[in-house]
Parts: structure tokens; sequence; C-alpha cells
């Protein structure tokens, strides 16, 4: 038993013991610790986020002033285009109420949202789901759909602890939403990629989709509500069994830069 | 530097880790600089004086991470036991810039094994466990190559002041 020395079982003991809370911790007592404990940081965690992103802002602004007389111009010319693009836009809007209403689509001021600041991102760096600093203090369930303010779905929550809950984005692997593509009305199911991408999968093979066309939640479940945009369509492929069409989908929004977010707490 | 101190050190390293760097990088480019600095520790005093510390800062990142509560501990403390090995081999004290190849060399394998290792206790939690964590990331890219040299650098100048500030000295008595 030479080889057990005191600096060898002593780290054999750790291990073990590190083995046995990981098995604790796989039947869900691990939660209260890891919501006490997050609980306790997310004001820390909060802080340095809000710092780092004024640091972000201050150093972005430096590197910026020289195109500031260029961007000025070109802001202008857009105000002008946005004028008139505002008042098409306000005929428009009452196009879209009547067409909101016959599609069965609750308008957005409709849902309860509630605004959460991005306090910590995966420590491995894979992007695939951030923290919240709203749990369930502020009436935050597992499944609620996560936003961006222009209606954009970036994931869902999957983990909820007293001030704090956790986001799974759509990139990740084992995110499944029922999705829609306005133009030809193609269901299917949009999923991640692992961690790289979104897809459409199980669109019926007698559906025309287009590279282009524009993808929504379809609200086939209750947890997201219908209308929710996920972004384009991109390449249009075949699944491995040619039984349905695929998909690549390009979002709209970098999911590794959001700071703030929207939980649809009801529709 | 006290044990409270230090304690205060390493929860700035694991909050900066967990907040901070996501605004700056992007989140494939994060560097692993928790893992460099318990390497650091663990080259500086050996992984018996460590131990503790290694729990106590992976109990820390699983704060937010996506593993079990426990996990980043177990991953921290195999790959700092196999980091310290490759610094018993390696070591070549004479040389200052060996030193720091060495250095480069134990983090750069420690990087290599964290990621292995994170990916095969990933792989055992979701079919042994039924945990849906999903993690993979391809070693021979870019975005790999960039996050391992940014945690390279940021380890050899930790060890530095890790050296400077006496840790291992301070730690023990």
């Amino acid at each position: 038993m030479k080889y057990i020395t005191k600096k060898r079982g002593k780290f054999l003991a750790v291990i073990i013991l590190l083995v046995i809370l990981i098995f604790i911790s796989s039947r869900g007592a691990d939660n209260p610790v890891k919501g006490i404990l997050l609980g306790a940081s997310a004001p820390f965690l909060k802080t340095f986020r809000i710092f780092a992103g004024g640091f972000q802002g201050f150093f972005h602004f430096l590197g910026s002033i020289g195109d500031l007389k260029n961007e000025n111009q070109k802001l202008m010319e857009e105000n002008r285009e946005l004028l008139a693009e505002n008042a098409r836009l306000k005929d428009v809007g009452k196009e879209n109420e009547t067409l909101r209403k016959e599609l069965g689509l609750i308008p957005k001021s409709r849902y309860e949202l509630e605004a959460s600041f991005v306090i910590a991102q995966d420590p491995q760096g894979l992007g695939n789901y951030f923290i919240i600093d709203k749990g369930e203090n502020k009436g935050i369930k597992e499944g609620m759909p996560v936003i961006v303010s222009s209606g954009i779905l970036v994931g869902k929550i999957t983990e909820v602890y007293r001030s704090s809950a956790k986001v799974l984005l759509l990139t990740d692997q084992s995110s499944s939403i029922n999705a829609e593509v306005t133009d030809s009305g193609a269901r299917g199911i949009i999923k991640g990629i692992y961690g790289l991408g979104v897809m459409m999968d199980m669109i019926s093979q007698a559906e025309v989709i287009k590279e282009g066309d524009e993808v929504i939640t379809s609200g086939l479940s209750n947890e997201t509500p219908r209308g929710l945009y996920v972004g384009k369509v991109g390449q249009v492929g075949q699944s491995g069994d040619k039984l349905f069409q695929q998909a690549d989908i390009i979002l709209p929004v970098d999911l590794s830069a959001l700071r703030v977010v929207f939980t649809i707490k009801k529709f | 530097m006290n044990k409270l101190l230090f304690f205060l050190l390493s929860a700035l390293v694991v909050y900066f880790q967990l907040s901070v760097f996501g605004v700056f990088f992007n989140a494939k480019l994060i560097p692993n600089v928790v893992l460099s600095f318990v390497i650091c520790l663990v080259l500086l005093q050996g992984i018996e004086k460590s131990l503790i510390w290694i729990m106590l800062i992976g109990f820390l990142i699983d704060i937010g991470s996506a593993w079990l509560w426990g996990t980043s501990a177990l991953i921290l403390a195999v790959t700092s036991a196999i980091a310290e090995k490759i610094n018993r081999y390696t070591e070549i004290r004479s040389l200052k810039s060996g030193q720091i190849f060495v250095l480069a060399f134990s983090l750069l394998a420690s990087s290599f094994a964290f990621d292995f290792l994170g990916l095969a206790i990933s792989k055992i939690e979701s079919y042994w466990l039924g945990q849906n964590i999903f993690y993979s990331f391809s070693f021979f890219s870019f975005e790999y190559g960039a996050k391992s040299a940014a945690a390279i650098m940021a380890g050899i100048f930790i060890y530095y002041l890790f050296r400077k500030w006496n840790v291992a000295y301070k730690l023990s008595s």
C-alpha cells in the first residue's frame, strides 16, 4: 500500500467526495445551494457587468470619434428617409392591426414583460445560456420565453432561483421551439446546432420555403406566444432520411452581445 | 496576503470570468482565466496545499455553470494534478526563458486537459445521470487557439504576480 501516500490519499479523498457531491447534485439537491450563492453573487455580477459595459462603451466612443462627422451626415440623410417612412408606416400600422386580429396574433404591447439585465454568461465560453438578474421574486417561471425589446425571441427560462434565472438560448442543442414561415405558413421546429447556430427542422416536403422568408413562433405550445420573430430562412436542404426539409435560420441579433432582455410573463 | 484576501481575489477572478469577460469578448473567445489562476497556484505551492482553494474556486465557478454542482471543482482538481506532473517532469529552473516556456506549456496542456475532461464529464452526466448538458467545441479552430493564447498570457502574468506577492509562503503561514 506504499503507492497510496498521504498526498495521494488526500487527493483521492477529494475526488471521491466531489464525485459523491455530483451524484447528489444530479438528484436536484444542488438547486437551493446554487440559488443562495447566485443570489449572494448577483449584485456583484450585475455591478461588474454594468461597469464593464460602461468601459466598453467609452472605449468604443473614443475609437469612433474620427468617424463622427461622416456618421452625422449619414444620420441626417437617414432621418429624412425615416420621416417619409414614418408617414407610410402609420398607414401600414392600421393594416397590421387588422391582420393581427385575423391571424390571432396578440399585440406586442399586451405581453406582460419583465426587463432584466444579463449578469453572467456561460463560464465555459460556449455561449449557450446566460443568467439574468430576475427570478422567482419577480414571478419568473421555468419555460417562459425571453425576447429582446423588439419582440425577437432569444431563448427560454430553464432554471429559476430566488433572484436570478438561467436562460437557455435558441442556439443550444437541447432548445426546440415550434415555428412557422410567414409567407408559406410552413411549420417546423427551431433547434440549436451544437451552439453554433439555429435551424428549422421537420418542415413538410409539401411546403415551399425559400431563402429570405421570415420565421415566427407558431404558438403551438402553450409556453410561447404566436408571432415572436425568430429570424430569416437561410440555406434550405433535406433531412438525413429525406422525410423533411431543413433550413438554416439567420438570427437577427448577436446572442452573445445581449445586455438587457425581457421575459414574457403573460401573453 | 492572508487567506481572506486571497479568497476575495479568487472570488473577483471568478466574477470577472462570469460577468466582465462576456462584455469584451465573443462567447467563444473568452479565455479561461480561472483555470490559469488555479494552475499558477498549484505550480507554486503544490496540489496538496491548493486542494481547498481548488474546491472553493470550483464551487464558485459552478454558480454560473451548466454543469452539476461540484463538476468544475472535480475538473480543476484533475487538471491541476496533470499540470503539476507536467511541470515536475519538464521544469527548467536555470533559464528564465525556459521557465516561461515550461509555464506556457503547462498552461496550454491544462487548457486542453480541462476542456477534454469537461467534454468527457458532460457526456457522462448527459447519458448516465439524465442531464441535458451539451459541451462541444473544436480544438483546432481559430477561436480555440486565440482563447488558449489569451489564457496562457494571463497565466504568465498571474504566475509572476503570485511570485512577487509570495502567495505560496503567505497562504501556508
